[in-house]
């Protein structure tokens, strides 16, 4: 293959990979179609951490057993790969309430459950919450609002 | 210009990381990939076949296999010359073993996951190969940066000088103590997205080149040590070393001799 085809081959991907992972706002429907056909999955990638915008609420599941006190998903101990899971299903938690719905869809329920399975296993009922503390203005980040939903 | 010893300096980073990616991931590898908390999911596409082959109802021993294969391949490539087989070994592994484990990934994983996939063709004979694959890694790195900065630039807190403050006081994130000094936090907010949307141009001029690479790599320390996302800074400075060419090699040499 010729020089000038590999440029060729590698603007191409370049562009249909841009259409893909760029604003939406910036790419018409139709490109973008074209790109995620070619991205995904193979070429998969998103660049939207804290971005358009940081999450103005923090967020976290939390696990109580019985009348214990309640406490997060993750142990101390626990890696950093572990409370990013923590984080995802807590954001994932937040997004399906924002939308309405009464508690979390069914994977994410089941990946909640998972995270604390050792304990379910040994203690039997486990009551779930979502912890949110919000920003009320943005210039001043640190006044946050809690905001506590019993999740079901 | 010659490519050669920056296409080796960034292979050994990419397996360096790699090797420390599994090994830092090792204290979870329960709840990541043995009985893994993240829901099977299948993207509506054939060729799910080949990058979540280990999605789902996987027996245990399979991960296991593929999880030590991947670290022995990667402890092999990093001594022995560079094998194309071996990469696209690599690559497949690491990338089925990242979609099993999909509610802990990061931008840093995504980015690797291109990188090993292109550093298939880096690691083949013939010249034309090789030239497909140092661009497409080179691209994939400035694609990375402009896609984050362009994202950014339809928000609201980035252009208002606000989100490192928000960011810096959310629990999962840090540090607080940024929320106290708004004029830093607004001037840090501000470099940030400079630096993400001057740097897919900046790269392209071998002069800036290495400034560049030192500010990134200064930003990309700091998220991996106060944000809690270390993979992914130190995944973006290992594939610095991609846009390295002998000239600048040896004047890193040179910076370095004088230093010592």
């Amino acid at each position: 293959m010729r020089r000038r085809n590999l440029i060729l081959l590698l603007a191409l991907h370049a562009l249909l990979v841009a259409f893909y992972t760029l604003p939406a706002s910036l790419i018409p429907e139709r490109l973008r179609i074209i790109g995620q056909l070619y991205a995904s999955p193979l070429f998969h990638q998103q660049w939207r951490l804290f971005a358009p915008d940081p999450p103005l609420c923090s967020c976290a599941v939390e696990l109580s057993l019985g009348e214990e006190e309640w406490r997060p998903l993750t142990r101390q101990d626990d890696g950093y790969l572990d409370r990013r899971m923590a984080q995802s299903i807590a954001r994932n938690v937040q997004r399906a309430l924002a939308s309405g719905a009464q508690g979390p869809d069914a994977p994410t329920a089941q990946a909640m459950r998972a995270m604390v399975r050792d304990i379910g296993r040994e203690q039997g009922a486990i009551r779930f919450r979502l912890v949110e503390h919000c920003v009320t203005h943005p210039f001043r980040p640190s006044a946050r609002v809690e905001r506590i939903t019993p999740l079901p | 210009m010659s490519t050669d010893r920056p296409i080796a300096l960034f292979q050994r980073l990419a397996l360096l990381w790699l090797l420390g990616f599994l090994l830092s991931a090792l204290p979870s590898a329960e709840r990541l990939w043995l009985s893994p908390v993240s829901p099977a999911w299948l993207p509506p596409s054939p060729l799910r076949h080949i990058t979540h082959a280990l999605s789902g109802a996987v027996p245990e021993p399979i991960i296991v296999v593929a999880f030590l294969v991947l670290g022995a391949m990667a402890v092999w490539q990093l001594f022995a010359p560079a094998r194309w087989w071996a990469w696209a070994l690599i690559w497949l592994l690491f990338l089925n073993l990242m979609n099993r484990a999909w509610l802990a990934g990061s931008g840093g994983q995504q980015l690797m996951a291109n990188v090993l996939f292109w550093s298939i063709f880096l690691a083949m004979r013939p010249g034309r190969a090789r030239f497909l694959g140092l661009w497409a890694i080179r691209l994939q790195l400035l694609l990375a940066y402009a896609a984050t900065g362009l994202h950014k630039l339809t928000g609201t807190h980035w252009l208002d000088g606000t989100a490192m403050g928000i960011a810096a006081t959310d629990e999962a994130f840090g540090p607080a103590w940024l929320a106290s000094a708004p004029g830093l936090a607004a001037f840090i907010t501000w470099c940030v997205l400079v630096l993400q949307l001057s740097l897919p141009i900046a790269m392209w001029f071998r002069g800036v080149r290495l400034p560049c690479m030192a500010l990134g790599a200064l930003f990309h320390l700091a998220t991996a040590i106060c944000m809690d996302i270390p993979e992914m800074g130190l995944a973006f400075v290992a594939c610095y070393a991609i846009w390295l060419d002998d000239r600048l090699w040896e004047r890193l040499r040179g910076i370095r001799s004088v230093r010592s």
